[in-house]
């Protein structure tokens, strides 16, 4: 039995917090928030939420769990299985968690709760569909007050949302910098001026901005809070207005470098159907239960991982490629698949206070197993790491690994190399087996027909 | 537009700038932001007239049957609404 580890995430709000025990996640909800927890089960909002997959359910344990004093109820929430940030999803992952949002802050309303805060990060993919995973996040609606979480929702979906749209989908990585969501001032000015003539925009964003410089002083006039008065009407025609502007936004993947990749692969139909058929079977032999699909592209690969009964997080750099993921996902059905947005020269890296709120990419490892197809000349020739680094890094992700290897004479890598000198001298098939040799034996090697690339599954050597 | 809206922003902050007693809720951990919380209150009872006005528009094409199979399964909130009062 181990002591109780509380979730470096979790302090803002004093309603409760998450906290570790025995490798199981529970949340303290503290007796200050007694009154809304009770109005969130007695009122059904609980129960209604859950039921249509908008809301984590949890199980009640004893509060003797709680690892503070002031505990009104222990819960343990169903488990995520992967916990992804705002600045990891593709422009329709974050629009479906904002309208999400709103969804559940139209139905909280007719229950006569409210949401209190509206952060991008509380909300969640499971099985491909967003749901709200912070349990505390509603309070009893006060008939005449304001919404107290609409600058945030603006801040982390809105805005973002427009500049992806109307502006440039990498914006979305500003969420990176501003933990608190895009400030609305710097969202209005990178905005194209066209978007003042859209009302939503115009609204949400731009006047939106200019009052909050406007008023900036109100609190060292030392006049307190401003009273402000909203009827209901006035907050339900506020939350169809954001849900319009939400929907009115979208982004047409294309013209991005790899989006296309499947219809421009060097491989014949027999060598595209002997590599799935490799993968399939090498996935088979290492029956990992979790997987990190690295490079997955559109997701191709990843979902024979997930046929096979793993859990999958599908990752690439073009955003492009994880709008497509995401969108055949929607299609087909509730399944454990997350396609996510990742720089692999640059991955996500631990950040906000301490830098311990959002955890870094290996933080959230390790998984059974990586796959890494198609990806290592990119890494290698694209952007000059050495093999053997890359070995190192990988074999901190897994203790298995499938990866691809992509000779010279292929013809991607040389069309990497055809705008360039070639300083990689150490790029051959042997050079990839010694780097790799260091960390892991080779289970099984499989060329791939009617191609010049070799399929290994490793595992990791015991240190 | 945009001037006048500002205008009156301002007219109404000032106005709210009196009345000093502000019953926050008690679980309210988040800065709603002084200028954002004005603001909303101008914004709301604009989008909340249009809502309003939405809805009923709504009503009135249900009354004369002309609503779409496609308005009728996105089920919007003003619809939803407009459902609840008839």
């Amino acid at each position: 039995v181990t002591a109780a580890e509380a979730v470096a995430g979790s302090f803002r709000d004093p309603s409760g917090f998450l906290f570790t025990k025995n490798g199981t996640l529970y949340r303290q909800v503290n007796e200050r928030y007694r009154q809304s927890w009770d109005a969130l089960h007695e009122s059904g909002l609980y129960l209604e939420l859950v039921g249509d997959g908008l809301l984590i359910p949890h199980a009640e344990v004893s509060t003797e769990l709680a690892p503070r004093p002031g505990a009104h109820r222990v819960i343990r929430p169903e488990p995520i299985h992967f916990i992804s940030y705002p600045y990891e999803w593709c422009f329709s992952q974050l629009q479906d968690a904002a309208l999400a949002t709103l969804r559940i802050q139209e139905r909280a309303l007719e229950r006569n709760l409210i949401l209190k805060d509206a952060s991008a990060y509380n909300i969640q993919f499971r099985d491909g569909r967003p749901l709200l995973i912070d349990t505390l996040s509603f309070e009893p609606y006060v008939e005449g007050t304001p919404w107290v979480a609409y600058r945030q929702f603006c801040q982390h979906f809105l805005a973002p949302l427009a500049l992806m749209a109307c502006r440039d989908v990498r914006l979305g990585q500003l969420l990176r910098v501003y933990i608190d969501g895009v400030p609305l001032d710097l969202a209005s000015r990178l905005l194209p001026l066209r978007t003042r003539l859209r009302f939503g925009l115009l609204t949400h964003i731009h006047l939106h901005a200019s009052s909050q410089t406007r008023h900036a002083d109100v609190g060292a006039r030392g006049t307190g809070a401003p009273a402000a008065h909203v009827s209901r009407t006035g907050l339900r025609g506020l939350i169809d207005s954001l849900q319009s502007s939400v929907r009115k936004l979208s982004w047409q993947a294309g013209g991005t470098e790899w989006g296309d990749y499947y219809d421009d692969t060097n491989y014949s139909a027999p060598g595209a159907d002997h590599k799935a058929e490799v993968v399939r079977k090498l996935v088979g032999l290492a029956t990992p239960a979790t997987v990190w699909d690295l490079g997955g592209n559109t997701g191709v690969f990843s979902r024979l991982a997930v046929e096979a009964g793993s859990h999958v997080v599908s990752w690439d750099v073009d955003p492009a490629a994880v709008e497509k993921n995401y969108r055949h996902l929607r299609e087909e059905g509730p399944r454990p698949l997350l396609p996510l947005l990742l720089d692999l020269t640059n991955p996500s890296a631990g950040i906000g206070w301490a830098n311990e709120e959002r955890m870094s990419l290996a933080d959230r490892g390790p998984v059974d197993l990586v796959m890494a197809l198609a990806l290592v000349h990119h890494l290698a020739i694209s952007n000059n790491v050495p093999l053997p680094r890359i070995a190192a890094f990988l074999a901190s992700l897994s203790p298995q690994l499938l990866i691809e290897f992509v000779p010279k004479q292929d013809s991607q890598v040389q069309r990497l190399l055809a705008t360039r000198a070639d300083i990689f001298d150490d790029y051959t098939q042997a050079g990839f087996e010694a780097a790799f040799g260091q960390h892991y034996e080779t289970l099984e090697a499989h060329p791939i027909r009617e191609s010049v690339r070799t399929l290994y599954l490793f595992r990791r050597k015991r240190t | 537009v945009e001037v006048q809206t500002m205008d009156l922003g301002l007219a109404v902050a000032l106005a709210f700038a009196f009345q000093l007693a502000f019953a926050a809720d008690a679980n309210a951990y988040l800065d709603p932001g002084a200028g954002s919380f004005i603001f909303q209150t101008i914004v709301a009872m604009v989008v909340g007239a249009g809502f309003v006005m939405k809805t009923y528009w709504q009503r009135i094409k249900a009354f004369f049957g002309r609503r779409t199979a496609t308005s009728t399964e996105n089920g919007s909130a003003a619809e939803k609404d407009a459902g609840d009062r008839s």
